[in-house]
């Protein structure tokens, strides 16, 4: 949920004054290689999948061409003492055995890092936390909306997906969403991530718009969502994440600054590593639209 | 008080009705509480009279009272004096007490005379009568010449010396606390020339002065007054031409006077004083005394009765002055002596008087507005003489009348616009609430709408302020040098005062602007005693919103609301010359809401009660009691989210503010302040059933804010003026409310959370206070220019925390406590004034030095909304600014305007414990608002008198921002990662308006004018922001400028007065 909504006031005054954005050329500023750490633990069944890469210089050009920090020696512990080292997949993606680690509710993990440089990182302890149902995950149709483009988007009604949860009373919850769909046609969309606190729901039955865009009826549609538990630390990164690429450069947006995961240097604590590795665990729900 | 009286006569005489050597039967006796009936009785063995009154109503009547050789009728009125009772003569011997209902007790202050006298060869004189018509009092004088006159009623009275052999005189006196004389009497002589007149004289037995004269006219020239009182009772004045204002016109009241009496009206406020010699009455000028008067009053403007606070009243003959408080009072106590008096006032024609100081004098002064700027008009120069005699620096004022002429963002006449275009102040864009001052934030601003703070001065968002051009008199902004009487911010006091409403006749004005219409009615509730005003002023600028065109074009849902609007009253009563109370109020909204999603409204509210009181001449008091509350909410109408939120802070202020003016060397100010915030963080409830929000109502915070302070402006001589002030501070967390505490030593975080505690109404949490020196110094180097210097300590206790670019209406308000430490800030300053062309051209540079403490951040990523453990999201750091201000200012002529040129910088250092937690590594680096290069012109020309064209430009670095220096691709999205805050810079900043007002040819009763407005006039896109984003469905990026007015904006206002 957010409170202030820039996008509306912005709105607001490109009506009343002719506000305008344009594209321009600046130089910018180069600087310094960190480790970028995306990877996950969670209680369903493993492998997990740890990736390393490297920050680039911030361009304008495609950045298809990610560079994958390879040859290093990733490692996950949990709280009991079991280690399990990953194994390098492919160019900077780590994954741990199938019948390796599995993720616990209650338990802890943590990551270690050794680049080929010798630059060791680790993580901070994350707790995998329980995470509550889904009680439902349903679709409602809307014939008044007219479908822009019939051709591609199907040519039905408009749908909008809702998840209902019952959020525990007794505790802070952190929750995080992933909603992705594939059509019969072969077009897929997401995962689109989103993450929440009960800050203003504790105790309640929340009820989710999950369409996040418009989708139309008369077409096969399975639409899935991936409702997982996560850290009050992760949901702070989470939603820094989504605030400085989504909702920047308005008068009334939060200005830039780093935003800092959970792993850091063991020797330099200038050279921290970007990204999160997160502990879930995951409930599944999915359903089709055929009408 | 010295005289020397040499008259040549001879020959002795006996007064006419009573001897010399038994004077007139008299009392002496002090009565302490006595019961009127004693004091009765006393009286008639002394007089040998009978009393008759009723003795139900004398019963428990008790007189105080000091007798002196009283006569007795004036024995009688002084015993008197504080009952409600007369008395009156039956006959000779039988006096009647008669019970007056309507009469007020009053405690007349009595005077005594004292003198010494001695005969022209300095020896004392003993025995002589020194006698006083007017009450019919006598006294003789002792062995050592020394006398004493006690018990005598304050003014003008004259007195008769007279001894046998030795010649009569009779002195004019005009009786004050400090009177004093020295008389000579000469031995009458027996060879003198004049031996037949002065026995002519014994032969009439009669004093000239007590000879009853009848004057056919009852004004003229004091010359027409002389020459037929010449002619009415034969006799001749004799005096010196050059003394005596021949050509003065005056009246008088009453004809059939004696010639004592019309002489002391004739001359009365002169030092002109007359004695009776030889059928001749000589008039004769004193020297003036070494004794201070104090003259008072208020300065009001002719036509509408209102008070001009700030107007110049000089004493020309000495070059003494001062300027009128924010209640257009004044007072001056100065030596005795004939003075040019010049009261002026910017805008307003100069009132000039000749007076002659001899007594305590209340003068209020109208000054009539100087409508034409057309003339060059020819300035003595007083009025412009303040920018560099006075030892306020860094002070601007920003006349209301030009800020109404100068180009309108969209026709809004916007006071806060106007205020950025004066050195030293910046913004960090179009459309952010407030200003910043000398590099300091903007709830470094103390905003103060008639003695009410102002928490949010914007109306949508900042693109226009709150306060109503019409409704204000007047505005003086501080960036330095802060007075010791205004405290609880770091960088600045903006104080507005609203306008008191003309109490002379009712009028009217207003406007119809492209955003706004306006309309103001004022008029007397009594003829000059008191009157009201009230401005109103809408915003219609939810028609954008309603057009389904507009609505569709821009992808908005159709249900939407938009507007704001404000009233503004004040009302005020003079109950008497020494008291006046004064009623204001404000109250303003901003409404907006976009069909479902988001509806939001915000608000200030004032209230403010004053009652001016004089405790005398010389000390001026003012006792205010406000109120104001700020609110907002914010949410979303309907849907699974559907909540209404809520925060705010209300304040409750009482405050007693006294000026003492001892003389004109010095000026003290003190007085005491405390207030009570309540500062609400938040509070949130669902709207509907279906609504998944839970209500929350975070614990609001109670604080008290207490300070007393002193200070003195010291005139040591015409160079060199100091003002010394201290303020102290005294902040209180009290309770009921909730506290968190953190591990000592630990970074606070949630972590680090070891105890939350509640505490019960008035239980004290924590308390904080300090000393705030003000001092300020100023040195004039020549004729026209002067040097000036100050120091300020600051300390806040109320900090606004923001986590975004611009302050926004929903920031949220936050109190010091055991966590969060009050801002500090020391403010150095040192300036150079100087006049060119007979001071019709001001110009100043200022150099100045701030450095602040615990100013107050927030950590990346923190959440201030519904946050009850907000203590632990923010961080406090140090900050420094600097900067050169030029400015030249031109204030009089056809084309008027300034230019000022600031070199500034403003910097920010954040050391937290934690790496994370630091900005930049701790180093220093800008704020959001430095912008080290300034500049700012704004010019007015009067074409003719109905045609004015004003222009003016502005010209500032980029703001910071912040560019990413790497990238990374997570999930799918490219996300710029920012290692460093604000190290570049967005394109510099300028734009250019213009705009010209038409006056219409109108009647009497009906002005008009239209004004035409351009802002950003060759269209420039200033960069509001620079901003980093994904091209959507790739993973390409690119960098995007914002900036918030695209083109140029035409407006066309009409205006009114009626």
């Amino acid at each position: 949920m957010k409170l202030l909504q820039n996008s509306a006031i912005i709105c607001i005054l490109f009506s009343m004054f002719s506000a305008c954005q344009e594209v321009v050329d600046i130089e910018l500023p180069s600087g310094y290689k960190r480790v970028v750490v995306e990877g996950w633990i969670t209680d369903e069944p493993g492998p997990y999948v740890v990736k390393l890469t490297q920050t680039t210089d911030y361009s304008f050009s495609s950045s298809d061409t990610v560079i994958f920090e390879k040859g290093a020696q990733v490692i996950i512990k949990d709280d009991l003492g079991n280690v399990e080292t990953l194994k390098e997949i492919k160019d900077g993606v780590y994954a741990t055995d199938t019948n390796g680690i599995k993720g616990e509710i209650g338990r802890s993990y943590n990551l270690f890092i050794e680049t080929k440089d010798n630059r060791r990182y680790q993580s901070d302890n994350e707790l995998l936390m329980p995470i509550v149902p889904i009680d439902t995950f349903y679709y409602q149709l809307d014939y008044s909306v007219p479908n822009p483009i019939p051709q591609s988007q199907g040519k039905g009604p408009e749908a909008t997906f809702y998840l209902k949860l019952s959020d525990p009373e007794n505790e802070e919850n952190f929750y995080m969403h992933q909603y992705s769909h594939h059509g019969r046609d072969g077009n897929t969309w997401g995962p689109v991530i989103e993450v929440m606190d009960d800050k203003f729901m504790n105790g309640k039955q929340i009820t989710l718009d999950g369409s996040n865009g418009h989708f139309w009826g008369g077409y096969y549609y399975h639409f899935r969502v991936r409702q997982m538990s996560i850290t009050k630390e992760a949901y702070k990164f989470w939603s820094l994440l989504f605030l400085q690429t989504e909702e920047v450069g308005g008068p009334y947006d939060t200005p830039p600054a780093p935003i800092f995961g959970n792993i850091h240097n063991l020797d330099d604590p200038k050279d921290y590593a970007l990204g999160y590795f997160g502990a879930s665990s995951v409930k599944n729900a999915e359903i089709l639209i055929k009408e | 008080m010295k005289k020397f009286i040499l008259l040549v006569i001879t020959i002795f005489f006996f007064h006419y009705g009573y001897s010399q050597k038994s004077p007139i039967r008299s009392i002496t006796g002090s009565f302490q509480n006595e019961p009127l009936e004693n004091v009765l009785r006393i009286f008639e063995r002394e007089f040998d009279i009978k009393f008759s009154y009723i003795q139900s109503l004398t019963n428990d009547v008790k007189v105080t009272g000091e007798l002196n050789q009283e006569p007795l009728e004036h024995a009688l009125h002084i015993i008197l004096e504080n009952t409600s009772f007369d008395f009156q003569a039956v006959d000779e011997k039988n006096f009647a007490l008669i019970k007056d209902f309507n009469k007020k007790p009053k405690n007349n202050k009595r005077y005594t005379l004292k003198g010494i006298i001695s005969d022209d060869y300095g020896q004392p004189l003993d025995s002589v009568e020194v006698y006083v018509p007017m009450i019919q009092k006598s006294v003789l004088s002792n062995p050592d010449g020394s006398y004493k006159v006690t018990n005598l009623p304050k003014g003008r009275l004259y007195i008769n010396y007279r001894k046998e052999q030795y010649y009569k005189f009779t002195e004019f006196i005009n009786l004050n606390d400090h009177t004093e004389t020295e008389i000579q009497l000469s031995k009458v002589s027996r060879h003198s020339k004049n031996e037949a007149t002065i026995l002519s004289t014994k032969a009439e037995d009669i004093n000239l002065l007590h000879k009853k004269i009848e004057i056919a006219f009852k004004s003229g020239t004091v010359q027409d007054f002389l020459k037929e009182m010449e002619s009415q009772a034969a006799l001749s004045f004799s005096f010196n031409s050059d003394e005596i204002p021949l050509q003065k016109n005056i009246s008088i009241n009453d004809s059939l006077q004696t010639v004592g009496e019309l002489l002391n009206e004739i001359f009365k406020d002169t030092r002109i004083e007359f004695i009776e010699w030889d059928k001749k009455i000589i008039l004769k000028k004193r020297k003036p005394q070494a004794v201070n008067f104090t003259i008072s009053g208020t300065v009001k403007d002719k036509r509408t009765g209102e008070f001009l606070p700030g107007a110049n009243v000089v004493l020309q003959g000495q070059s003494l002055g001062t300027t009128t408080n924010s209640y257009g009072f004044y007072s001056l106590t100065v030596p005795e002596w004939d003075y040019n008096l010049t009261v002026s006032y910017m805008g307003y024609k100069q009132n000039k008087k000749e007076l002659s100081l001899i007594n305590d004098i209340r003068l209020d002064i109208e000054l009539e507005e100087n409508m034409s700027q057309l003339r060059e008009v020819l300035v003595t120069g007083e009025t412009f003489r303040k920018h560099i005699e006075t030892v306020e620096m860094s002070v601007a004022t920003l006349d209301i009348k030009s800020l109404k002429k100068m180009p309108a963002f969209m026709g809004e006449v916007d006071l806060i616009k106007g205020i950025l275009m004066l050195p030293g102040v910046t913004t960090v864009g179009e459309g952010a609430t407030g200003f910043n001052v000398r590099g300091g934030g903007v709830d470094q601003n103390l905003v103060l709408l008639d003695e009410a703070q102002v928490f949010n001065t914007s109306h949508l968002f900042g693109f226009f302020s709150v306060f109503n051009a019409d409704a204000i008199k007047d505005s003086k902004l501080y960036k330095g040098g802060i007075p010791a009487n205004y405290g609880g911010r770091l960088s600045s006091v903006l104080d507005i005062s609203q306008k008191e409403g003309n109490n002379r006749g009712f009028e009217g004005s207003g406007g119809i602007g492209l955003v706004s219409s306006r309309l103001t009615v004022e008029g007397p509730i009594v003829k000059n005693k008191g009157s009201f005003i009230v401005a109103g002023r809408r915003s219609y600028a939810d028609v954008f919103f309603k057009n389904d065109k507009l609505v569709k074009k821009l992808d908005l849902p159709s249900d939407n609301e938009a507007f704001f609007y404000d009233l503004n009253a004040k009302i005020n009563y003079k109950l008497s010359d020494k008291n006046k109370v004064f009623i204001s109020g404000y109250f303003g909204r901003d409404n907006y809401r976009l069909g479902k999603e988001v509806a939001f409204d915000w608000g200030n509210t004032t209230a403010t009660l004053r009652w001016n009181h004089l405790f005398s001449e010389k000390l001026f008091s003012n006792v205010t009691a406000v109120y104001s509350n700020y609110t907002y909410t914010q949410g979303e109408p309907e849907g699974y989210f559907a909540f209404k939120g809520k925060t705010g802070i209300k304040n409750y202020n009482l405050k007693s503010d006294f000026t003492y003016f001892p003389n004109t060397k010095h000026k003290v100010d003190f007085g005491i302040a405390s207030q009570l915030f309540e500062i609400e963080p938040g509070k949130l409830w669902p709207t509907n059933d279906s609504s998944s929000i839970i209500s929350v109502d975070l614990t609001d915070d109670y604080t008290i804010e207490s300070a007393a302070y002193l200070s003195n402006e010291f005139k040591f001589n015409s160079r060199l003026t100091v003002y010394a002030g201290l303020r102290f501070s005294h902040f209180m967390n009290i309770g009921p409310g909730k506290y968190h505490e953190f591990e000592a030593g630990e970074p606070r975080s949630f972590l680090s959370l070891q105890d939350t505690i509640l505490y019960n109404r008035g239980e004290i949490v924590n308390t904080n206070s300090g000393f705030e020196p003000r001092i300020s110094l100023k040195w004039n180097v020549d004729n026209a220019s002067s040097v000036k210097l100050s120091y300020n300590r600051m300390i806040q206790y109320l900090h606004l925390i923001s986590n975004t670019t611009a302050a926004t209406p929903l920031d949220i308000w936050k109190a010091s406590n055991k966590n969060i430490t009050p801002q500090v800030a020391h403010q150095l300053a040192i300036g150079y004034f100087r006049n060119f062309r007979e001071n019709t051209l001001e110009a100043s540079i200022e150099l100045y030095y701030k450095k602040m403490q615990n100013l107050v951040d927030y950590k990346n990523g923190a959440d201030l909304i519904g946050n009850e453990l907000l203590d632990a999201d923010l961080l406090q750091g140090k900050g420094r600014a600097y900067g050169i201000e030029l400015l030249v200012n031109k204030k009089v002529g056809r084309l008027t305007g300034w230019t000022s040129y600031t070199y500034s910088r403003t910097e920010r250092r954040i050391t937290a414990d934690d790496f994370r937690d630091q900005i930049n590594y701790g180093d220093w680096y800008p704020a959001n608002y430095d912008q080290p290069h300034k500049l700012n012109i704004v010019a007015l020309y009067q074409i003719s008198r109905r045609f004015s064209f004003s222009s003016n430009f502005t010209y500032n670095t980029g703001r910071p921002v912040t560019y990413p220096d790497a990238q990374y691709v997570y999930l799918d999205v490219v996300v710029p990662h920012y290692s460093t805050r604000n190290l570049q810079r967005i394109p510099d900043y300028h734009r250019l308006d213009a705009s010209m007002t038409l006056d219409g040819r109108g009647n009497k009763r009906w002005k008009s004018s239209w004004s035409l407005s351009f802002y950003n006039l060759y269209a420039r896109k200033n960069a509001y922001s620079i901003f980093f984003r994904q091209v959507q469905d790739t993973r390409n990026t690119e960098s995007v400028k914002l900036s918030i007015i695209g083109s140029i904006i035409p407006s066309l206002s009409y205006n009114f007065k009626f």
